[in-house]
């Protein structure tokens, strides 16, 4: 009985440490992506003010990614019950 | 982890500078541009130009100059703003790189000091002359006209910049000493440049290779090619098409780079070739109708990009 409450609890973390790759992994691969937009958007508006929204739009997009890995790590704790 | 941040980051400084770079490329002047200032006065290009880009060069030098002089000078302070002004929002590696390529203005201002104290010019038109971009600041030129009379003054009052070696085991020889400048520039260039920036190098190289051999057997004189370039199998002789003709070739291979995308300074040195190519729009335009040119001759002698 104790076992198989020691193989839950290890199933629970595993699968907590896979949202937690899900979210982070993707926060990262958005972060490396907004990077050069950000700083492209940056050096546009500096010189044009009217590129302000549209650098800012273009910097956000990449932000999807974090939504998708959202998804899946809510996904994945669906499956600790 | 952090070795993966620090290699992604690298890139980083290029993009800014790329960027904002290619929106100040939108601002250059345009064929349309160009048709209604063949069809200008001198006066009206003035005005022109201080609409655009030049207003603050035009401020500043309308005081004290009128005609093609306030346009001629307007145009050199204003290469020397925009330049110095690239270098000063470019970041990280950006900046390093860019520093080492605007050392050419220093080659150029050195050359034109020694040139005008050989020939006796005014220093106040020297001074005007100037494109001090590079290294060495506009003060430090200025104090160098002050405080130097002759050839050998001059020579040793660079005695603390890296040129100073060159200049003084050639300042016997005028044509000598030039060449080795600018040998010493691009072999510096040619050793820390990237892969995609030194086809371009090897491009400009060549271009002025050719263009010296031209003129070199035109007037009969020994000439030694500058190292890096590419070979070339053309016959030679200088004359004015021929000059139009390697002129064109390099511009037009500069404004196509300004687009591409690229982890280096290629775009902006491609930029730095379309501003020189525009200014010098200008002073034909400005000179032919001093001339009282023909606005088919002017548009002969522009190069102006699609």
């Amino acid at each position: 009985m104790e076992v198989d409450m020691q193989m839950a609890d290890v199933n629970t973390g595993l699968i907590a440490i896979g949202a937690g790759l899900a979210i982070g992994l993707s926060a990262l691969g958005a972060g490396i992506a907004e990077k050069d937009i950000g700083a492209a958007a940056v050096g546009a508006s500096a010189e044009k003010e009217g590129f302000f929204a549209k650098g800012l739009i273009m910097t956000v997009l990449p932000e999807t990614l974090i939504i998708f890995g959202l998804v899946v790590a809510i996904l994945i704790l669906g499956l600790a019950q | 982890m952090l070795r993966l941040l620090r290699i992604s980051s690298e890139g980083t400084g290029y993009v800014y500078t790329n960027t904002r770079v290619r929106v100040m490329k939108s601002k250059l002047l345009s064929r349309d541009d160009f048709e209604k200032l063949m069809k200008m006065s001198i006066a009206e290009i003035s005005r022109f130009l201080e609409e655009r880009e030049y207003k603050k060069e035009f401020d500043e030098l309308g005081r004290l100059l009128s005609g093609t002089n306030l346009i001629e000078y307007a145009l050199n302070r204003n290469l020397e703003d925009q330049f110095s002004s690239i270098l000063k929002f470019s970041v990280r590696n950006a900046k390093e790189e860019l520093a080492l390529y605007l050392k050419k203005f220093d080659i150029i201002s050195i050359k034109t000091v020694l040139r005008g104290n050989i020939s006796g010019i005014q220093d106040e038109i020297v001074a005007n002359e100037l494109i001090t971009a590079g290294s060495l600041s506009k003060a430090f030129f200025k104090e160098l006209l002050e405080r130097t009379g002759n050839f050998e003054e001059v020579v040793e009052y660079l005695k603390n910049t890296e040129y100073y070696p060159i200049l003084k085991k050639y300042r016997s020889d005028m044509p000598t000493l030039e060449d080795e400048l600018d040998k010493y520039y691009y072999d510096t260039l040619l050793k820390s440049v990237s892969r995609n920036l030194l086809e371009f190098i090897k491009h400009e190289i060549t271009s002025k290779n050719m263009a010296i051999e031209a003129r070199a057997k035109k007037h009969k004189v020994v000439f030694k090619k500058m190292r890096g370039g590419k070979s070339y199998s053309e016959d030679l002789y200088d004359s004015p098409e021929l000059r139009l003709k390697l002129r064109k070739d390099f511009v037009s291979r500069a404004l196509k780079l300004i687009s591409k995308f690229s982890h280096d300074i290629t775009p902006v040195i491609a930029y730095f070739v379309a501003k020189e190519n525009e200014v010098s729009n200008i002073r034909i335009i400005v000179r032919g109708k001093k001339a009282g040119l023909s606005e088919a001759d002017m548009r002969h002698q522009l190069i102006i990009g699609e």
